[in-house]
């Protein structure tokens, strides 16, 4: 079932076999709860969020319409859901770099430095990223974390290839200028 | 524009590889409870239906059929039990069952099993030797890496601080604590572990150049300038030197800087070899002579810049030419000195002045890979 699209998937979730939406869940919980995590900046806000989504998700599910890309679907429902959430919330948001991130395990103790720098260099984005606009940060963070082409970015976020494509440009741009001084140590 | 697109293209990487966080492990669960109920699909209800018949039955009956599914399963079950089942052996798994262990077997049994990338199962081994040698120090210290490799840096850091209070002057136990206390950010414990571990042993590689990384992520420039030139006062080879030597330079410090010697790049301490003084040079000018390659094709050049004296800058000059000459027992060095600053070309193409500077490059003359200005 690994294997399956997910396309496949809802098909036979429609068909009665409602514990396959667990596959779904696990392609996509953590993707979604990083949405809601990056919107929040709390973790059981980020939990109830994401659980809200797949509830959502799973309540529209005879509507998904099969020729377009599920995961598409998805996260475009995940997004508004983050938007509403922080339309009707105003909270006093930590800094993105302030926040816990896991990092990638290094098995070799010596490699520890290495490890710390890359916090630094993680801590160093995630504050490049904190500072952008909303939709911008997750038009990039889907675009390079994900990979996904402009159409599709386009299609989630409902605008033209070509606003995506300046919405890239200019939060590289504001990125590349508040990262400047702190890669050269200034 | 090259620059602008190297920058793009860090920042795309550095993206990509942007770590996530772990959502709750209970989410997925807490999700599939909340689903509403799901309709009964047509087919279930017909089975259903049917699967009244048998609440229909007389108990005699319904006796007569569960005895009868019993008879069958038990026949059913033998027969694939000897048609389908064999021994299975698994190719390197251990049994300890058949013989007695020792606490030394169970510590190399744990030791291949961390090798093997089996880290749960060396835990236990290693426990076991520790039960039964308790006394043995590399035991609990080796539980420590086996849940450092299973990422439980809660029972690797409880495993060394068991074995300090046993052990406390152990220098490993310390050594891996203050580790363990770094990788999970207490900067400030990991840095007063480093400093009480150099107290014992001022030249441990490793608390030097770590003791200096917390100073760093403490953005405390000034001792952690200090620790990088103490780490390089040590050690000047390898990826931790070439490292110290980095961000001193990203500091604007160039007490450190790396020459060119022949085919050998060299780490040396310049604010030293321009001390003009004799007592503070010969150890850099010892060090500096030891690297130096055996067959020196043409001389070493020597240049002395120091901003605004030219007198100073020779006399500096002077005293680097005859005591170089008199540790390589030759005539060696070919000499210049400046009044003025050292333009210096950084790492990142910026050119930077130093106001005093001591530049080292040995000559043409056979030698194709010619030194570059640092």
């Amino acid at each position: 079932m690994d294997t399956e699209t997910d396309e496949y998937i809802v098909r036979r979730i429609l068909a009665g076999k409602t514990q396959l939406y667990s596959v779904i869940i696990q392609r996509y919980e953590r993707t979604v709860y990083n949405l809601m995590y990056r919107y929040s900046r709390r973790e059981q806000e980020a939990a109830d969020l994401t659980q809200d989504v797949f509830l959502k998700v799973y309540d529209k599910l005879s509507t998904f319409d099969n020729s377009r890309r599920f995961f598409s679907w998805c996260y475009s429902l995940a997004v508004n859901r983050a938007r509403d959430w922080q339309r009707n919330n105003v909270v006093k948001l930590r800094a993105l770099n302030e926040l816990r991130w896991d990092r990638p395990v290094i098995e070799n103790g010596s490699q520890q430095e290495k490890r710390l720098l890359d916090r630094e260099e993680v801590d160093n984005l995630y504050g490049a990223l904190g500072d952008l606009p909303g939709l911008t940060r997750e038009i990039i963070v889907l675009r390079y974390k994900q990979e996904l082409p402009i159409a599709e970015l386009a299609e989630i976020f409902r605008l033209s290839e070509s606003a995506v494509k300046m919405r890239i440009a200019r939060g590289l741009e504001k990125m590349k200028y508040a990262l400047g001084g702190k890669r050269h140590g200034k | 524009m090259e620059n602008n697109v190297k920058d793009y293209s860090e920042i795309e990487n550095g993206l990509r590889n942007l770590p996530d966080k772990e959502p709750p492990e209970d989410l997925l669960l807490n999700i599939m409870a909340a689903l509403p109920d799901q309709k009964v699909p047509w087919f279930k209800q017909i089975f259903t239906r049917f699967s009244g018949g048998w609440m229909g039955m007389s108990p005699f009956l319904r006796g007569a059929v569960v005895t009868a599914g019993l008879v069958l399963s038990f026949y059913g079950g033998t027969k694939f039990e000897s048609i389908y089942l064999t021994p299975r052996t698994v190719a390197g798994s251990f049994s300890t069952s058949d013989f007695a262990m020792n606490d030394e077997a169970y510590f190399y049994l744990g030791r291949s099993l961390l090798a093997s990338d089996r880290a749960a199962e060396a835990v236990s081994a290693f426990q076991k030797a520790e039960m039964l040698q308790p006394d043995n120090p590399r035991y609990t210290l080796w539980q420590g890496a086996a849940y450092q490799a299973l990422g439980d840096t809660e029972k690797e850091r409880q495993s060394y601080q068991r074995l300090i209070r046993k052990r406390p002057e152990l220098i490993p136990a310390q050594l891996n604590l203050a580790h363990n206390l770094l990788q999970s950010g207490e900067v400030i414990r990991a840095g007063q572990l480093y400093q009480h571990i150099l107290l014992r042993n001022p030249r441990e590689k490793t608390a030097l150049y770590n003791r200096a990384l917390t100073f760093r992520l403490q953005k405390d420039s000034a001792a952690e300038a200090s620790g990088w030139r103490e780490y390089l006062d040590n050690y000047r080879t390898g990826q931790g030197a070439d490292r110290a030597l980095q961000y001193l330079h990203e500091s604007g410090d160039y007490s450190y800087r790396r020459y060119q010697l022949g085919y050998k790049s060299v780490i040396l301490n310049q604010e030293r070899l321009l001390a003009g003084s004799v007592s503070k040079q010969a150890e850099e000018v010892n060090y500096l002579v030891r690297q130096l390659p055996r067959q020196i094709v043409g001389k070493i050049n020597i240049a002395v810049f120091i901003q605004g004296d030219v007198l100073r800058a020779k006399k500096v000059a002077d005293i680097l030419r005859k005591e170089i000459n008199r540790k390589a027992q030759g005539n060696i060095v070919r000499l210049s000195w400046f009044g003025v600053a050292e333009p210096v070309k950084t790492g990142n193409a910026h050119e930077i002045k130093l106001p005093e500077g001591v530049l080292i490059f040995s000559s043409p003359g056979g030698n194709e890979k010619r030194e570059e200005r640092v």
